[in-house]
């Protein structure tokens, strides 16, 4: 989601949202007592609107399974899950007076902060990254389909390679006419090709992730490739060109899942925490009130 | 015996060819030309089926058209008319008001596309059409079928099987060119296409409907049957119009010409019918209507319709109400193609789209919510895939765009691919899974999808067997919701259902400048 | 042939069901997603069946508390409602004794609600201004009336001046002082010498009142002062008073004014009377002059004062003599005279009493507390000198002043903010009447106290 122009409503309501509160918790709070305290009748109201929040946010992952009912657009949830999730924060301080508490509440506000934080980080990340994808990765496929795809590289690699091979194998037996030589090698043309595939790139292509590839480097593909040709006669060139553009599919699917790693990782860290906070939230409002 | 005479020549073994002399014995084969059948001598064999034996397959390629001799044939669609879903029906009461809840939830209303033809029948390629209901008839001695395929190349239609032990000649479309041609068959098809087909597929006409059966008995006296060959042009833009056409067998293209070139409205088939503008409107074709392959209509005369017209006012202004819907979306079409310069969308075929669903590759995270949606809202099998070539910052997804001249739509050999009175292509549950439409589909927005469900088991009669089937699937704009999913379900304000020009008018614009520029 | 990509090429590369098919990232997200729930309740599911309570607990208990942390049921109790274990009143009224505040006041607020807890090692007593204003800030009582202030909000804005020192009030004390005139260098101080003195010779914290005092009469340092030379408005315990350094002693005669003041009567005689009242002053004098009679009989013979013949009248005789009683009778009259006219007068309010020779002396009332509802410990206030808050006293010329410093002395050090000194209610009042204390009920021993339950 890029935070842009359109968020301004959200932005404005938000800031009113935060302004009110401040308002508010000079007013009635500060002056009340020093270190006063979440039980407060300020205080209450400043944890409840700021559990809910939370809660809003945590039921986004709900919506998100269920796309098609018409409970309001997925656009609409997820604007209001930066906000308002964004503003739970300030309203959980206010509830607390700025106190990092001890035993469940030092807990819940670590997670808290945890939480907001990989949020605002992984928010940052979905601003920038798809910019970043989209530039860098001309050549993008499906994250979940790249072992598919790369398999069909291979497979398009493997049959570029044969009819080179066999094209120049029949050239090389229409010149020696119809009589079979069994010790005519395949033509020597298109052994460099040969051997540079076997070597280079199918190994390069099997695991693209191995190090020490000269092929998992652009500028060094390149010379690669350009030495290439200086072997093999020009017929074959336009084989090495196609050779050369898989190879740099390969690449940039390779950079694309590292890159969709970064783009989608941090939920790994935001949403079990999150979870969790939401629990002990529960337990805190139930047993804070209780005692 | 169809012909007595031919008794004693027809225990000649299932595929051996017809001597010619055998063959101008059959009253149909009186005009053709001996020398003709001498030199083809091969072009029709004898086919003896046993009870049971399956003639030819749904959606298989051929070449041959059969005529029956001897014995009855069923023809039937052994596709089970359903759409696809990946997921079976709900069975059980909580599964299915569980099924009822989410449907509500996800606001699937009705289908709020206009229907001209509240289509009762199934066009095929057979002298008579399959009811939706019961797709199944009945085909006798003296009968053509397999036509389309046999001039056209198209897929067998429907599944013909031998009830009883048949005799049929199998014949390839040089000689059925030939007979086509002949007074006497073309009587007898005639006749047969009054007898079994017209009626239906008048009553198909939805503003016919309406008629009683002693008008249609009298219609069906007046209609005359022509004949077409590929590329001939039916009825020009400007003639004056009289009279109205139903396509019997091929596909018509209708199209308007402007300056500048032509535009395509529809591909019309079996089943459809056109030139009620021409003749409501009471003067001049409004559009071209050429024959894309080898085309047979039934032509009713500006006379009876106009009598028809009279003595059922409601056919009128039914007929009217069509006609002015149909002159408003083809203006439409017109105004927009006459707008905005779009040269540099040509390298991707994006100006034959009426309606894209592009991805802004800034704001997508990848996440694949709208293809989870898609799924969702089709039972489980995705109308979209997020792949595809890149336009601007923009993917353009593989999801059908609606094209101006639907190529999709060009053989399907049952018709079920095809628009109503709205943008969407839809397909139609009686989808054979020829997969004609997919391979003509120049994007790949159509996909074939197999799916198991239950069908007739011929050798267990009354019992079902459980069958992999494969149908195809398109995205249908999701029009019974106010939005496409993919688009609503969008956390990002990614995805966008565009019509191509107005979207990227500003684009555009700027780019011819700096194209301009550059030239310089 | 070159490679071509085409949108159908490419979308016929992918699976169809791709998006169905689990996948690592899905898969660690769903299994994270039910680890940490499951970590978070099992986390408190360890301190529930350990029944331990303390994780809930909103911060460290108070100083005065804290020795009771593993004792939550101290407070809290579990039997009160469905679900409710808050700490109760009766709980704490188990070991502490709230007095009443005032019979006619409106509302009773739960100990709680101004003493709460749980907010870190703070002072529990010093409870903030809202809750004493949550009555005070819009006074109303059950009875309706009420003689105090309506309006307080707190000390520094709206706290009214000191009773005492409101208009139209004076110092209740009927012993005339001219402090001015004390304060004056060159006084003529005992024994014919010149002292100037300051505020310590006479006022000193009643604790320190047994030491030596300087213009004293030596004698009776340590009596306490009578009973009625003291008047004040509460029921101060005289005996806490008379310990405390908080408030000055009283200065009585004894301690302060007998050096200087001395009560001779007659010129014959060197004595002072006894600082008394006359009943006792009256014997006091006869039996001295009959003492001196007797010892000098001589006198019994008394000669004409010239300066006392008045015109018109006979001329008495030279000498009279006279009997002893009648010696003494005239010579007690002539001094009594003195004392009730001139010596006792300088200080005192004398009013004659009908039926009675003797004159009456108006009780003294000297207030040794102004302010029975708050507390003011002059030992707390050591760092300024006396004349700084009881600037008056360097100029007062009549006993009527209160010198009393007035609420803006005060203010002067006790405002509000954090660079001045306490302001807050509970720094000079207590909510809970001090006069109807009980002792405390001793509810633990230590080795509970050291083993405790959460």
């Amino acid at each position: 989601m890029r935070i842009d122009r359109t968020h301004k409503g959200w932005l404005i309501v938000s800031l009113a949202i935060f302004g009110v509160s401040l308002l508010l918790y000079g007013l009635y709070r500060v002056p009340a007592a020093k270190g006063s305290m979440g039980g407060t009748a300020m205080g209450l109201w400043f944890g409840s609107v700021g559990f809910s929040f939370m809660i809003f946010a945590g039921l986004l992952g709900a919506r998100k399974r269920v796309p098609v009912y018409r409970f309001g657009r997925a656009q609409t949830w997820m604007r209001g899950h930066l906000w308002l999730g964004l503003l739970s924060m300030p309203l959980i301080l206010f509830h607390s007076g700025f106190r990092y508490g001890h035993g469940l509440t030092a807990l819940l506000m670590t997670l808290l902060i945890a939480v907001v934080a990989s949020g605002v980080f992984g928010a940052m990340l979905q601003h920038y990254m798809p910019r970043v994808i989209t530039r860098e990765v001309s050549m993008e496929t499906i994250y979940d389909e790249i072992a598919h795809v790369r398999a069909q590289l291979l497979e398009e690699a493997e049959e570029l390679i044969k009819q080179a091979v066999d094209g120049e194998k029949a050239a090389a037996g229409a010149a020696e006419g119809d009589v079979a030589v069994v010790t005519v090698p395949v033509s020597d043309q298109a052994a460099p090709l040969r051997n540079f595939y076997e070597q280079e790139m199918r190994p390069f292509l099997e695991k693209p992730g191995r190090r020490g590839s000269a092929l998992g480097d652009a500028a060094q593909a390149r010379s690669a490739f350009s030495q290439l040709r200086t072997l093999v006669p020009a017929p074959l060139h336009t084989t090495i060109e196609d050779l050369e553009g898989i190879c740099e599919e390969e690449r940039q699917i390779t950079l694309q899942s590292q890159l969709h790693m970064w783009l989608h990782g941090w939920l790994l860290v935001h949403i079990p925490l999150s979870l969790a906070l939401i629990l002990l939230g529960a337990v805190h409002a139930v047993m804070a009130l209780r005692f | 015996m169809l012909f007595e005479e031919l008794k004693d020549i027809a225990r000649q073994p299932d595929g051996t060819p017809v001597a010619a002399e055998d063959l101008l014995r059959l009253p149909v084969f009186k005009d053709i030309s001996p020398q003709f059948l001498k030199k083809n001598a091969n072009a029709t064999v004898w086919r003896h089926f046993r009870r049971g034996d399956v003639v030819c397959r749904e959606g298989e390629f051929g070449s041959t058209a059969f005529y029956i001799l001897e014995g009855k044939a069923s023809v039937e669609l052994a596709t089970p008319i359903a759409h696809v879903k990946a997921r079976g029906r709900p069975s059980g009461l909580l599964a299915r008001l569980t099924s009822k809840l989410t449907s509500h939830l996800a606001a699937r209303g009705e289908d709020r596309r206009e229907e001209e033809a509240d289509r009762r029948s199934i066009p095929i390629d057979a002298p008579v059409d399959l009811s939706y209901d019961h797709p199944v008839a009945e085909l006798g001695p003296g009968e053509l079928f397999g036509e389309m395929t046999c001039m056209n190349y198209y897929p067998r239609s429907a599944t013909v099987r031998a009830e009883t032990d048949c005799t049929m000649l199998e014949m390839l479309r040089n000689v059925l060119d030939v007979l086509q041609k002949s007074k006497a068959f073309r009587a007898q098809l005639d006749e047969t296409y009054r007898r079994r087909a017209l009626d239906s597929h008048l009553r198909d006409v939805p503003i016919f409907r309406g008629l009683t059966q002693d008008f249609i008995d009298h219609l069906r006296g007046r209609v005359e049957l022509l004949r077409f060959a590929p590329g001939q042009a039916i009825c020009k833009q400007g003639d004056p119009a009289d009279s109205f056409y139903l396509v019997r067998l091929g596909f018509v293209k209708i199209s308007e010409g402007y300056p500048g070139g032509e535009l395509v409205l529809a591909y019309l088939s079996r089943g459809d019918y056109f030139g009620e503008i021409g003749l409501l409107g009471g003067g001049a074709r409004t559009a071209t209507c050429s024959a894309l392959d080898h085309v047979e209509v039934v032509r009713i005369s500006a006379e009876d319709f106009r009598a028809m017209v009279e003595k059922y006012p409601g056919v009128r202004s039914g007929l009217e109400r069509i006609a002015r819907e149909r002159e408003e979306a083809n203006r439409e079409r017109l105004r927009m193609v006459r707008s905005v310069p779009l040269e540099s969308f040509l390298a991707q075929g994006l100006m034959e789209a009426q309606s894209l669903l592009v991805l802004d590759l800034e704001k997508c995270t990848r996440c694949d919510a709208c293809v989870t949606a898609c799924a969702d809202s089709h039972d489980g099998v995705t109308r979209l895939v997020r792949e595809g070539l890149r336009f601007e910052n923009f993917l353009v997804a593989t999801s059908c765009r609606q094209c101006r001249d639907p190529l999709c739509m060009v053989g399907c050999p049952v018709g079920a691919i095809r628009r109503r009175n709205s943008l969407e292509v839809i397909i139609e549950d009686w989808c054979i899974g020829c997969g004609l439409c997919s391979k003509n589909c120049p994007y790949g927005n159509i996909n074939m999808h197999s799916f198991t469900a239950q069908a007739e088991d011929h050798e267990h009669p009354g019992h079902k067997k459980a069958v992999v089937q494969k149908k195809a699937t398109t995205c249908d704009l999701c029009t019974e919701h106010a939005e496409p999913s993919c688009v609503y379900a969008c956390p990002h304000d990614a995805a966008h259902r565009v019509e191509p020009r107005d979207f990227f008018a500003g684009t555009l614009g700027q780019r011819v400048g700096r194209t301009g520029k550059a030239a310089q | 042939m070159p490679r071509t990509r085409t949108t159908k090429k490419l979308a016929q590369r992918i699976d169809l069901d791709y998006f169905k098919r689990p996948n690592p990232l899905r898969r660690w997200k769903l299994w994270l997603s039910v680890a940490a729930p499951a970590v978070a309740l099992l986390w408190f599911a360890w301190y529930a069946v350990r029944s331990d309570r303390s994780v809930y607990s909103a911060g460290n208990l108070s100083s005065a508390h804290a020795v009771l942390t593993t004792q939550c049921s101290a407070c809290h109790v579990s039997q009160l409602g469905f679900y409710d274990e808050r700490p109760i009143d009766q709980k704490c009224l188990a070991c502490h004794d709230g007095p009443m505040h005032h019979a006619t006041q409106a509302f009773m607020p739960s100990c709680a609600s101004c003493h709460t807890d749980h907010r870190g090692a703070i002072r529990l007593a010093a409870t903030g201004d809202a809750n004493c204003t949550q009555c005070h800030a819009d006074l109303s009582t059950r009875g309706g009336s009420t003689s105090f202030v309506r309006n307080i909000n707190d000390f520094t804005s709206d706290h009214p001046e000191f009773a005492v020192l409101r208009a139209g009030r004076a110092d209740p004390g009927t012993i005339r002082l001219n402090h001015d005139r004390h304060l004056q260098p060159n006084l003529l101080g005992p024994d014919g010498s010149r002292v100037q003195m300051t505020c310590t010779d006479c006022h000193r914290a009643a604790a320190d009142a047994a030491g030596p005092w300087p213009y004293g009469d030596g004698k009776s340092q340590r009596a306490p002062p009578a009973k009625d030379a003291i008047a004040n408005e509460s029921r101060t315990d005289e005996a806490t008073l008379a310990a405390s350094r908080a408030y000055m002693a009283p200065a009585t005669y004894a301690r302060t004014c007998a050096a200087c003041h001395t009560l001779q009567f007659d010129k014959r005689l060197a004595d002072s009377v006894p600082h008394d009242k006359p009943e006792v002053i009256h014997p006091f004098v006869i039996a001295q002059l009959q003492a001196y009679i007797a010892k000098h009989p001589a006198d019994l013979r008394v000669p004409r004062d010239p300066g006392r013949d008045l015109p018109e009248k006979p001329i008495p005789s030279d000498y009279r003599l006279l009997t002893p009683p009648q010696w003494v009778a005239e010579r007690a009259s002539e001094d009594e005279e003195l004392l009730w006219r001139k010596t006792c007068k300088q200080c005192h309010t004398l009013n004659s009493e009908p039926g009675s020779a003797l004159p009456r002396v108006a009780a003294s009332n000297i207030t040794a507390r102004y302010m029975p509802h708050a507390n003011f410990d002059h030992s707390q206030h050591g760092l300024v000198g006396c004349t700084s808050c009881h600037a008056a006293a360097m100029v007062s010329q009549q006993s009527s002043d209160v010198l009393l410093p007035g609420i803006a002395t005060c203010r002067a050090c006790h405002r509000a903010g954090p660079e001045a000194a306490e302001s807050r209610c509970f720094e000079c009042h207590t909510y809970h009447d001090p006069a109807q204390r009980k002792p405390m009920h001793s509810n633990f021993s230590l080795p509970e106290l050291q083993a405790g339950t959460r």
